[in-house]
């Protein structure tokens, strides 16, 4: 169970990257690369406000969310928005990874490249849940990702924002001649996602510290997570994240490290051509 | 002076090819440049793999540095484990390695289509380490592996024959790629990346095409791992990394990912960037990051295209001389009066056809009956079927109930490719058109399947090809004449008006020598002159033999061509009959002027997947 | 005033001619002077300036500078001046490559070469430099560039693991451990790592299990119970950064407080500063005893770390410790120290010297020897490239910190 526990933490991690990639995805039809740099800042800014600054919880929170959110609109409005309306290009695969890069290279110039400890705000003491041990901090993690990610979810399909986001996915133009404000949304969606991953920036911190590199390997579990629960379904990375953290524990645990992700790639097959469009489906599916 | 630049132009590159290649002998290279110059031979070949799978299929498959490891360590394990240092062996068992792990993860990856094709190659790269570790035996690990001194007929290719042997591998490829992309199948990569539907009704198997480019694009990257792997004589997974498949992308992005040699600048411009910004150290991030955020957008379209952009600008304030006219049309521009050749058409019939959608039923229990030398109309208020009917007879759905036949054949539920082939084509409500290419050479991509030219004559330009080159571009011109838009024909297909483009589609179609033609509103958004060379075309196809079926929303115009009109509401056949019939059956008329009929907006708006539009 | 103003435009002039004559002196003798005593020794020192291990490098760096300003101000090595070049590789071997042929295809020769702060570097780097017989001292420590035959002119500075794992062995002696489990990261430092204390451990007739973890891991909950599954009486930990943390972390959670030995590489990350007590229970890390804070220093220390924090690595001096910035030093003394026993500068001679150097009496030019050489000894033969290790070299003490002036004090917040 101390199994479980391990994968769904980290799995809610993963979830997390997931969950960012697709509320812009589905906003604005763009794939953000630099977003697992945004929850690495996120742990940066948790660790300024709570250690360096000694701010209590809700203020450090709130500091990491508005902060991260506001690097988010600067990415939209450095990054993404000079490239609008242009259909026939991959020139935000490009800028979007530059974006990481320069979050990268500028939380290593201003935090320094040894990691930092985020402190967690719940005691350090492990837990017996279920004939498992867990930190209650990772416990929170899972709750609250929980949380968000079904409450994304059950909004991008009940809301009016939501609906209108999602048509925006589908089809921009004709979503524009519906009278939706594509732009507006977009520029949303990355104040949402940077926004979530400010608010998560402390409890992620305090299971991967605050290092300035972090971005990279969730960078990459991310789209293992997205590419299992199906590209534009909250739901899907959600449930995406968890089972690769599963699958990644349990791996590790009983066969061996260099085989979760060859596990993984199994798991991605097998649901590859039992359910073609990942497990939730992908609202950017489309016949032409 | 224009005419000698073009004479000498080959020359010319030829010469700046052997100064390319004396260079590090004659001391203009130095070692650090001919090594430079060597690794942006090396990423060339992997941007250009990429550029064939992203620029002209339009797949993003993010696998190329898997491939590049797999020619890395074929080379380097029949190196060290067989003694096999022939850089020839090494260079054909890398390209025979990535053909097969190209279709084993292409196969998955595009049989279901989407995102799955970059999904699947995103987990191969990285798969890559893992695989090295579980392989250890064969790889070395993660420790990585010393390869062999590379050979050729007992001489050992380093230093300077290294770097002629890169650059010959390089120019062979950049040969092949140029030659299969500026042909009929770099067109129809085109056309694949445009639109699938386009190319499976031109005839085209989307799967196997996209398979065919994706193994394609598989080989430069294993030559390139080939060649790393003497380049560098050592090899550890850590070359083979995801930041390495993002740089193969940004490169390919600010080089122009649709062109031939836009791989080689954007390599260029990657590896230098790369190589000076190690230079500044703390900042070294930073400035890379910045770096790929200004070129991103800044060469959006690639430097190919801000070149393309400069060389139009210079060309109308007369800096440069003009390009000399690509399609020198010849016989003037009058319209033909000769008729078109015999078409072999062929009766076309529907038996009880039926499509639902879910619960809702688009089509209920049609029968018509299509005859060659015959227009047949199908009217009808929007929503009526009448674009599903279509779609049901080209393939793009599949028959709920009832029978499709061509001729005798039950062609029902058959894939749209085949037929096409049969001899079924089509124009589309909104006109399917491709980028990056010329109004000619688009006609000519319907003589694609019939009048089929290999892929080997077109890499190697053997005479077969210039043959079937030159009549493909003479067909497509005598049929662009025909209606009435020789005037075009070097123009970009894609910057005409909608009107000239109806009358386009309407030549691809007839390039194809089709046996039924299917006409889906081609006459809206015509004016009074396009209309009457319309009317004379459709008038020689019926001529000619063949089968036309007319969607059209313009009654007067229907009216005037048809033989037969089939009016359908809600699904259903309301009426057939002679065009004098129809316009005296009251239900028909009731319909009509009973119907919200806005001519604009898309047929059949409650079918979730009615082709239309360019994405 | 008029005479006053030619006076001084005369003086000027005539000074400038003197520079200018000095100059062209300097580079006349340079052509003709076949033992090149007049021109500088360049040091050319690769390493990552920018990435993960930056800070390292830094150090690493600061050594090297201050050993070349100490020995230039001390008549230079063999009366030649020595200069430092730095190239930031970024720890990629290719990238390594590309730089140091850039440098070699551009005017004089480097005379001794720092081979970059990974085995990967160095291996990619050596094939150049034996083919131009330019001599190299490394802190790399990856068994493959101990290989003489190959790399006739590269010798290793820092100890290799093997020396590392004398100190385990009999520390589980004295504890009468049966059975010893190791947790490592799945790359080339953990896999060598691994292998060598795997053979130490089986070769004293103990019993050794292994699990290794992905570099990307964020938890290793699940390898540790693996292994404690298995019921082995110690654990050797391999891993650094954020990865050490990780594996601390998830140990602590498990509340497996089984005695944990930290190898070379892992012993070197400062967890004092990012974990507590309980999750530090039973855990030891390795050190030098050169540079623990409790034994006594080699005389020529406390004036390097003052340099040290006079310099722009200063910060680096509490988290890296001194350590490292004397492997930077060590790499020049040892030169230097050889060349002066030669006589000479050139590679081939100093190679033949180092394979023969005679061990000094008293305190060595190189501070990781300490007071009377007794810990690390440069005894290179024709064979063996590395340095050797006594049984006194290298000892477990509980995680601490480094002390203001890089000494390592153990069990101190």
């Amino acid at each position: 169970m101390t199994t479980v526990w391990a994968g769904l933490a980290t799995g809610a991690i993963y979830s997390l990257i997931a969950i960012g990639y697709n509320v812009v995805l589905l906003a604005s039809g763009t794939f953000n690369f630099a977003h697992a740099q945004l929850l690495m800042v996120g742990t940066f800014l948790a660790y300024t406000g709570a250690v360096t600054f000694g701010l209590p919880v809700l203020p450090t929170v709130l500091l990491a969310a508005a902060g991260v959110a506001v690097i988010a609109l600067v990415e939209e409005r450095v990054a993404i928005r000079p490239l609008l309306g242009r259909t026939d290009s991959h020139g935000t695969l490009i800028t979007t990874v530059g974006a990481a890069t320069v979050l990268d290279g500028l939380a290593a110039a201003i935090w320094g490249r040894q990691p930092l400890t985020v402190p967690s705000v719940l005691p350090d003491e492990p837990l017996t849940l279920l004939g498992g041990t867990v930190r209650p901090v990772d416990l929170a993690l899972i709750g609250f990702t929980l949380v968000v990610g079904v409450g994304l979810h059950l909004w991008s399909r009940h809301t009016l924002t939501g609906l209108a986001s999602l048509a925006s996915a589908e089809d921009r133009d004709a979503a524009s001649a519906r009278g939706i404000n594509v732009r507006l949304l977009g520029v949303g969606a990355f104040a949402v996602a940077g926004a979530v991953a400010g608010v998560f920036g402390l409890l992620v911190g305090a299971r991967t510290y605050a290092v300035f590199d972090l971005g990279h390997s969730l960078a990459l579990f991310g789209f293992v997570a997205i590419a299992i629960g199906g590209s534009g379904s909250q739901l899907g990375g959600l449930i995406g994240g968890f089972a690769t953290g599963l699958v990644y524990a349990f791996a590790a645990r009983y066969i061996g490290a260099a085989y979760p992700q060859i596990v993984v790639f199994g798991v991605f097959l097998l649901i590859l051509f039992l359910r073609p469009r990942g497990l939730f489906g992908a609202a950017l599916e489309r016949r032409v | 002076m224009n005419a000698l630049i073009h004479r000498f132009r080959p020359l010319g590159v030829l010469l700046l090819l052997v100064l390319l290649l004396v260079a590090p002998t004659v001391g203009l290279l130095d070692g650090y440049w001919s090594r430079t110059v060597m690794l942006i031979a090396i990423l060339s070949l992997l941007v250009s793999g990429l550029n064939v799978v992203l620029g002209y299929a339009g797949e993003l498959a993010m696998g190329q540095v898997a491939l590049y490891a797999v020619g890395a360590y074929v080379a380097g394990y029949l190196g060290v484990e067989f003694g096999l240092t022939n850089v020839l062996v090494a260079l054909v068992a890398a390209m025979l390695a990535a053909v097969v792990v190209g279709l084993i993860t292409g196969i998955p990856g595009l049989r279901l289509g989407g995102w799955s094709l970059a999904m699947v190659t995103f987990f191969l790269v990285t798969l890559v380490p893992n695989l090295v570790d579980v392989f250890s035996d064969v790889t070395g690990g993660t420790l990585g592996m010393a390869t062999a001194v590379p050979t050729l007929f007992g001489i050992e290719i380093v230093g300077d024959r290294l770097y002629w042997l890169v650059i010959l591998v390089v120019i062979a490829w950049f040969t092949v790629a140029r030659n299969l992309l500026l042909s009929r199948h770099g067109n129809m990569f085109l056309v694949l990346r445009q639109s699938p539907i386009l190319a499976s009704v031109l005839g085209v198997s989307v799967y196997r095409l996209k398979l065919l480019v994706y193994v394609v694009g598989a080989i430069p990257a294993a030559l390139a791992g080939a060649l790393f792997s003497m380049l560098d004589g050592f090899i550890a997974p850590d070359t083979f990394t995801f930041a390495l498949a993002l740089s193969v992308l940004a490169a390919s992005v600010v080089g122009g990912a649709t062109s031939v040699y836009g791989a080689i600048a954007g390599a260029a411009v990657m590896q230098l960037g790369q190589q000076t910004f190690t230079q500044f150290q703390t900042w070294q991030l930073v400035i890379y990051g910045a770096f790929l955020l200004i070129a991103g957008i800044a060469f959006n379209r690639g430097l190919v295209g801000l070149a393309q952009d400069g060389l139009a600008a210079a060309r109308r304030r007369g800096w440069l001389p003009n390009r000399p006219a690509t399609a020198a049309a010849p016989g003037g521009d009058e319209p033909v009066k000769t008729p078109l050749e015999p078409l072999d058409g062929v009766v076309l019939r529907t038996e009880g056809l039926s499509k639902s959608f879910g619960g809702n039923r688009a089509l209920d229990d049609v029968t018509i009956e299509a005859r060659p030398g015959e227009v047949t109309a199908l009217i009808g208020p929007n929503g009526s079927g009448k674009t599903t009917l279509l779609n049901l007879i080209c393939g793009l759905y599949k028959p709920s109930g009832g029978r499709l036949l061509l001729g005798d054949q039950q062609i029902g539920g058959q894939p749209t490719y085949r037929i096409a082939r049969y001899g079924v084509a089509r124009t589309f409500q909104t006109p399917l058109i491709p980028k990056d290419m010329s109004t000619l050479a688009f006609v000519a991509t319907g003589r694609y399947m019939n009048h089929k030219v290999g892929i080997l004559p077109a890499i190697l330009r053997l005479p077969v090809f210039r043959r079937g080159y030159a009549a493909d571009d003479e067909r497509a011109m005598a049929l662009l004449r025909l209606v009435g838009i020789a005037d075009v024909a070097g123009k970009q297909v894609n910057s005409l008006a909608l009107g000239t483009r109806r009358l386009v589609e309407v030549a691809r179609s007839l390039a194809s020598g089709a046996r039924v033609f299917l006409f889906d509103e081609v006459g809206s958004g015509l004016d009074e002159s396009d209309l009457a060379v319309l009317e004379r075309a459709i008038g020689m196809i019926r001529e000619a033999g063949g089968t036309v079926i007319l969607v059209e929303h313009n009654f007067p115009l229907v009216l005037k061509l048809a033989d037969r009109i089939h009016v359908l509401s809600q699904g259903k056949l309301l009426a057939s009959g002679p065009p004098a019939h129809i316009q005296a059956d009251r239900r028909v008329l009731a319909e009509y002027t009973g119907a919200t009929d806005l001519p604009e907006e898309p047929d059949d708006a409650h079918a979730p997947a009615t082709p239309k539009g360019a994405n | 005033m008029r005479s006053r103003h030619i006076r001084l435009s005369a003086i000027s002039l005539s000074a400038l001619l003197a520079l200018t004559l000095s100059a062209c002196g300097a580079s006349g003798s340079d052509g003709a002077s076949g033992d090149d005593a007049d021109k500088p020794f360049i040091v050319y020192f690769t390493g990552d300036y920018s990435g993960a291990v930056s800070t390292n490098n830094a150090s690493l760096d600061a050594g090297i500078k201050i050993a070349a300003e100490e020995f230039n101000a001390a008549g230079g090595i063999n009366g030649r001046k020595i200069v430092v070049e730095t190239a930031n590789d970024q720890n990629d071997p290719t990238k390594a490559v590309s730089l140091l042929q850039q440098r070699l295809s551009s005017g004089a020769k480097p005379d001794l070469v720092y081979p970059g702060s990974s085995s990967a570097v160095s291996l990619s780097l050596l094939p150049i430099l034996s083919r131009q017989k330019i001599l190299s001292v490394g802190g790399t420590v990856s068994t493959l560039l101990n290989d003489p035959a190959k790399f006739p002119y590269h010798f290793g500075i820092s100890s290799p693991g093997k020396d590392y794992a004398p100190a385990l062995i009999s520390e589980a002696k004295a504890k009468g451990y049966q059975k010893i489990a190791m947790l490592y990261s799945n790359d080339a430092t953990g896999q060598s790592s691994a292998e060598i204390y795997k053979k130490a451990v089986e070769g004293a007739g103990m019993q050794f299990v292994e699990a290794r973890y992905e570099a990307t891991a964020l938890d290793m909950t699940s390898q540790l119970n693996q292994l404690r599954a298995q019921d082995p009486d110690a654990l050797v930990l391999n891993g650094y950064g954020a990865a050490a943390l990780y594996v601390m972390r998830s140990r602590a959670q498990i509340g497996w407080d089984i005695p944990s030995y930290c190898d070379q590489l892992a012993s070197g990350f400062p967890y004092m500063k990012n974990l507590d007590a309980g999750q530090l229970k039973n855990i030891n890390v390795v050190v030098s005893t050169a540079t623990l804070a409790s034994t006594e220093p080699h005389p020529g220390l406390a004036g390097f770390i003052e340099k040290i924090k006079k310099g722009p690595a200063a910060d680096g001096i509490s988290s890296t410790g001194v350590g490292l910035y004397t492997t930077g030093h060590d790499a020049l003394a040892l030169i230097v120290y050889a060349a002066q026993q030669a006589g000479a500068t050139d590679s081939d001679k100093v190679k033949a010297e180092l394979e023969k150097l005679p061990q000094p009496t008293g305190a060595p030019l190189w501070y990781s020897g300490g007071p009377a050489g007794q810990y690390v000894k440069f005894a290179y033969t024709a064979q063996d490239h590395f340095p050797t290790a006594s049984e006194e070299t290298f000892q477990y003490v509980a995680p601490g910190v480094f002390d203001g002036d890089g000494f390592y004090a153990s069990g101190k917040a």
